[in-house]
């Protein structure tokens, strides 16, 4: 009786979707599926290496701040994780060519709390963190070495700037 | 996955190379499943190919990449004609993915023995999709997945515990 109702089932299904497709479709689809994956990449390669000026004031405890360091590149990785050690080797030689920069890693399971307060959603994310624990930029995703730097640049004129405003 | 995959440490490359050859097997095997009539349960040359990548994820996934064919391979005639790797990266991401190829496929091969039509030609497809994007692109999609699942706190230390 299962080979029966099998055999039917068989037929139908061969019955629905005919004797096969001609070489035309079967290119079509190729294409469309090449096509498809390229933007999916494209896109995605796209939102690395986001560079957000995002301040979140105090956010970041003392033990997750490098002692003496004006910086800290926070970098937030996860066991899986598309480009975290490429990101690890630029922040690291980064901070060991930078004075006054360090470099500091995390895992998101290792702070749990912090990760979700500020609403961590991809790895690697670096936060640039001041000395007295704000963030001042949000690094989403990898990016090159060259783009780091101009950010950091950027980040420490910016902290400069306030700093004058404070002085009387 | 061991806490030793932890501290293996290789050539980032070397998954890329190997993903790269996965790309083209399964890209072959989805213009096979297409030209074949949908015939429930027989054995057919796309299914064979299908197996050979299940075969190739089995491996990588319980060897790890070190210890693939494509990764020897990798080793043995790609690697000395380049240059140092600028970093070397855990094995444990590239094993993690060869973990949900070895799904995938093993989804599509069962797919097809059971009489699903185009099941292997999707999932065919799927794993395609994933191979090209790590191959051209270095995206880890089961990595990417596996941040999700982390968010979801179904994986990872801080995993919900079970009702």
């Amino acid at each position: 009786m299962f080979e029966r109702v099998y055999g039917n089932w068989n037929t139908l299904v061969v019955d629905m979707v005919g004797s096969g497709m001609d070489t035309l479709t079967i290119s079509l689809i190729v294409v469309g599926l090449l096509v498809l994956t390229t933007a999916v990449g494209v896109a995605w390669k796209a939102g690395q290496g986001a560079i957000d000026k995002r301040v979140d004031r105090g956010a970041i405890p003392q033990r997750l701040r490098q002692q003496g360091a004006t910086i800290t590149l926070l970098q937030i990785s996860s066991e899986m994780c598309s480009y975290c050690a490429a990101m690890r080797r630029a922040l690291g030689h980064i901070a060991h060519t930078t004075p006054g920069v360090s470099h500091l890693e995390i895992d998101v399971a290792d702070e749990p709390e912090i990760i979700k307060t500020l609403g961590v959603t991809q790895t690697p994310t670096t936060l640039l963190v001041t000395t007295s624990g704000d963030i001042v930029t949000w690094i989403r995703g990898a990016s090159p070495e060259a783009t780091i730097r101009h950010t950091i640049t950027e980040a420490q004129k910016r902290l400069e700037e306030q700093s004058h405003d404070w002085s009387i | 996955m061991t806490g030793a995959s932890k501290n293996i440490k290789i050539d980032p490359r070397g998954p890329r190379f190997g993903a790269g050859i996965t790309t083209v097997v399964l890209l072959i095997v989805v213009i096979l499943a297409l030209q074949e009539v949908p015939a429930a349960g027989s054995l057919t040359p796309s299914w064979w190919v299908l197996f050979f990548a299940f075969a190739m994820f089995a491996w990588g996934t319980i060897l790890g990449p070190a210890k693939h064919p494509y990764g020897l391979f990798f080793r043995a005639v790609i690697r000395p004609r380049l240059s140092a790797p600028p970093f070397l990266e855990p094995e444990a991401p590239p094993r993690f993915a060869q973990g949900v190829g070895l799904l995938v496929s093993g989804v599509g091969l069962l797919l097809h023995v059971i009489g699903v039509p185009y099941g292997l030609v999707v999932a065919a497809a799927a794993a395609f999709m994933a191979a090209f994007l790590n191959a051209v692109f270095g995206l880890c999609l089961g990595c990417e997945l596996y941040g999700v699942l982390l968010r979801l706190g179904l994986v990872g230390k801080n995993r919900k515990p079970a009702k």
